[in-house]
């Protein structure tokens, strides 16, 4: 997807087709994948613009292969940046409700709150563990490619995958007794 | 490498009641987080933050005036003029703590050029913004047809939004785009986005006129 150059000096982004129709595909992808790094959801959005920020600057040095998953790459370290920011200044985290996505209405709400403690469980992860988990049981990748998205050998992205279940599950038995 | 993947949870059935939780969860977390007004939010920001890290945004004013997307550089430069620690989302929908942490830090990936300082990140918190049309030295009877030749932020990140909802729907439904124009034009008469109005008007009615045909 070379183009017509760097584009830094370029004022409006969505003046270049490819970068209109990767956003137009990837925003909703985007925003639920920050969503279940960690990104709290009133970041969400914020955070959304960084990654497209960046697809913006590196997209004409992409080199083919799957937009998706190197649009992915930068949520991951996008989240994973934001993360430990949060870490070092907890005074900045917001606070988490039970249902961080609001429910719309009443069949939903269960779903919703559901949601919510996946996501409360997903706190309590470490962030490599996390990013695995995510990118595996909610994204649906293999894990070839998780471990491609997660920069970690194949063999160590299985290895935190049943580490991160095996906390979760503890995490949501504690949870539910 | 042929090792076959594990089975998912989300297809797992019958479970302990923790993996069974678990599944569930995982079965509705692949909702979407962001809205379709979200989207076009991160849109907006997307756009202004660019125009603002572009070398030549200082010049944009007269630079856009071909542009199918001008709006959203003038809507940018104007939102970082202005201020820029004034959330362009924050504007429409929620109050909620600032995110000077991951601002400070970069949140860009590591393998991101430096160059995004100069985008700054729209903050959440929302500082009190200037009076849309501050009274400007009124003792001096100046200016008498342009009493706010700058448009407040607000006006111009809300018609920007829907300029860019119009023009996502020119397609699909252009006589809606139409009166999503006419409602700028009415809600912000004196508006510096007026040309892009006039511009999405003209596809609008250029659509509807070959439909009927």
């Amino acid at each position: 997807m070379g183009g017509s150059g760097g584009h830094r000096g370029e004022r409006d982004p969505f003046q270049r087709p490819e970068f209109e129709r990767v956003f137009t595909e990837e925003a909703a992808y985007v925003g639920r994948t920050l969503r279940y790094l960690g990104v709290h959801d009133a970041h969400v959005e914020d955070l959304a613009q960084e990654v497209f920020l960046v697809v913006h600057r590196r997209l004409s040095e992409f080199d083919g292969g799957s937009l998706r998953a190197w649009v992915r790459q930068i949520c991951v370290h996008t989240a994973s940046n934001y993360r430990r920011s949060i870490r070092r200044r907890p005074e900045d985290a917001v606070a988490e409700p039970d249902s961080a996505i609001p429910a719309p209405q009443h069949e939903e709400a269960e779903s919703a709150q559901v949601r919510g403690r996946l996501l409360h469980a997903l706190d309590a992860l470490p962030d490599d563990q996390r990013a695995v988990f995510v990118l595996f049981e909610i994204e649906g990748l293999t894990m070839s490619e998780t471990a491609v998205a997660a920069g970690c050998p194949l063999q160590t992205a299985y290895s935190r995958l049943y580490s991160a279940r095996s906390k979760l599950q503890d995490v949501l038995k504690g949870v539910s007794s | 490498m042929t090792q076959e993947d594990p089975p998912r949870l989300f297809d797992l059935e019958g479970g302990t009641d923790a993996s069974s939780e678990l599944g569930r969860a995982l079965r509705s977390a692949r909702a979407d987080v962001l809205s379709p007004d979200a989207i076009a939010r991160v849109r907006v920001g997307v756009a202004a933050k660019a125009a603002a890290a572009s070398p030549i945004a200082s010049t944009a004013a007269t630079a856009t005036k071909g542009s199918s997307f001008g709006l959203l550089a003038k809507a940018g430069l104007a939102l970082v003029v202005v201020g820029a620690g004034l959330g362009i989302y924050g504007l429409s929908h929620r109050e909620i703590a600032p995110l000077d942490a991951h601002k400070e830090s970069s949140p860009v990936p590591a393998f991101s050029s430096a160059s995004q300082a100069p985008a700054p990140t729209a903050d959440l918190a929302i500082p009190e913004p200037p009076a849309s049309a501050p009274p400007a030295k009124s003792a001096v009877p100046r200016a008498p047809t342009r009493p706010a030749p700058q448009p407040s932020v607000d006006a111009v990140a809300r018609e920007g939004a829907i300029l860019l909802s119009a023009r996502r729907i020119l397609d699909s439904d252009p006589e809606r785009a139409l009166g999503l124009v006419k409602k700028c034009e009415a809600d912000f008469p004196d508006s510096q986005l007026a040309p892009e109005r006039a511009r999405i008007a003209a596809q609008a009615r250029s659509r509807l006129s070959g439909s009927v045909k």
